[in-house]
């Protein structure tokens, strides 16, 4: 059964409606892979093991943002804060940041239907994917001198895969660009993509 | 770090909950709010403390003060409330074992009472129902009851929120949902152990009055999913 499947299903399914639907990031790290997930305890899924971010007085230490649609060709730049990872793996990515950068990072949707627990039998739904830009490592020491913690911390940089499309000789997005390629494939067009610039910078304002 | 709850600092009153977290769901049309329980949340154990009132009791209770305070996950067996599933059910004056020679431990204590009972069938890690063969006692697990497992150096405590019977093979749907995998080598507890961890430590240890008596506030567990 598809995601889609599933949750049209649940939705569908009459009487009380069950179902949580959980985010999920693969930082794909050359050899130490990090798969977290916005819940609690060990998620069991898609063949693998999802370490949940929310710590036992309920806050998600995993900073996660929102992610924007890279539409006009811009590349917004996100930090993700992957605190409290253990020590091996900071340790790794801190002896060589090559395992990280230009690494892949993947957020899932996880459909969890009701009496599944943590084992959770829908397939993954792809959201987005970002690419590691660059790691920045912390290693702080919170609390007083009788009564601290240390805690390492990662924060990881990354940009969407739509970065530097625009300035690609062959790529797709600008006017130029869109032009020669038609001119290369002998593909004819009215406007190829002459209005995207133009809509970019518009302010639309809807009188009521 | 691990370490055992010192059994001696009873609790006046314990409770087991798995309550976990819950994600508000909306609104219907009636204008009820609603909620849906996180998946998988964590369990819970409650308990408040009467005054220690021997030397040897405030002494591990001093010991205790300065571990809660340290973020120590303490394993900790739940002590007998009506939770458990009571000793004489389980055909038992409740007293555990003594040595191969009739002796117990030093300090007088026989072995801890730990009845339990075969996992008919192979369960995954993050399931949220498991298989056991009660044939040893009849079907005495009851909804409500608490039970847990010991796998490898993990110990979990489970509520019972659903059970179907069929002879005395029971199949059990618990919260939180296991945190181990179980085969059929695994036994289920009647006098569980959990993981946990205290998360309101400076509340708990407070009073230490002059003379020589200990007082612990009212102390807030909650699992370590370790």
């Amino acid at each position: 059964m598809t995601f889609s499947g599933n949750l049209l299903a649940a939705l569908d399914g009459g009487g009380d409606i069950s179902l949580r639907i959980y985010r999920l990031y693969h930082y794909d790290f050359d050899g130490v892979p990090v798969r977290l997930w916005a819940g609690q305890g060990r998620l069991f899924v898609g063949g693998q093991e999802w370490l949940g971010t929310v710590d036992e007085r309920g806050t998600d230490r995993h900073q996660a943002q929102t992610v924007q649609t890279p539409r006009d060709g811009t590349s917004p730049r996100y930090t993700f804060g992957l605190p409290y990872i253990d020590k091996a793996t900071y340790n790794a990515l801190k002896a060589d940041k090559s395992l990280a950068m230009g690494r892949a990072m993947t957020s899932w949707y996880c459909l969890v239907l009701d009496g599944e627990g943590l084992r959770p039998s829908t397939p993954l739904r792809f959201a987005y994917r970002l690419t590691i830009q660059e790691v920045e490592f912390g290693d702080a020491r919170q609390g007083d001198p009788a009564n601290s913690q240390r805690a390492y911390s990662a924060s990881v940089l990354m940009r969407t895969d739509e970065v530097g499309r625009s300035r690609e000789p062959r790529g797709t997005y600008t006017d130029t660009s869109q032009r020669e390629r038609a001119r290369l494939m002998g593909v004819a067009s009215d406007s190829f993509c002459g209005m995207v610039a133009r809509n970019s910078r518009r302010t639309i304002t809807i009188e009521n | 770090m691990i370490f055992d709850w010192r059994y001696r600092c009873a609790p006046i009153d314990q409770v087991f909950m798995a309550g976990g977290s819950s994600i508000s769901g909306g609104m219907t049309l009636g204008g009820f709010t609603f909620e849906m329980p996180e998946s998988g949340g964590r369990s819970m154990l409650l308990m408040n403390f009467a005054t220690f009132a021997d030397d040897a009791t405030n002494l591990d209770a001093s010991w205790t003060a300065s571990r809660i305070m340290n973020g120590t996950v303490f394993r900790i067996r739940l002590y007998n409330t009506v939770q458990l599933v009571p000793s004489l059910i389980l055909g038992s004056n409740g007293v555990g074992p003594l040595w191969s020679n009739d002796q117990p431990w030093a300090n007088g204590e026989p072995w801890a009472y730990d009845p339990t009972a075969p996992v008919a069938v192979n369960a995954l890690a993050g399931a949220a129902a498991f298989t056991v063969d009660l044939a040893e006692y009849g079907p005495v697990l009851k909804i409500g009851h608490v039970i847990g497992f010991t796998v490898g150096d993990h110990d979990g405590a489970h509520m019972v929120l659903d059970i179907a019977y069929d002879g005395d093979v029971a199949t059990v749907t618990v919260e939180p949902p296991l945190r181990r995998s179980l085969t059929t080598d695994s036994r289920m507890k009647f006098r569980p152990k959990m993981l946990a961890k205290c998360v309101n430590p400076s509340e708990v240890a407070t009073n230490f009055t002059s003379g020589r008596h200990m007082t612990f506030g009212g102390a807030t567990f909650v699992e370590a999913m370790i």
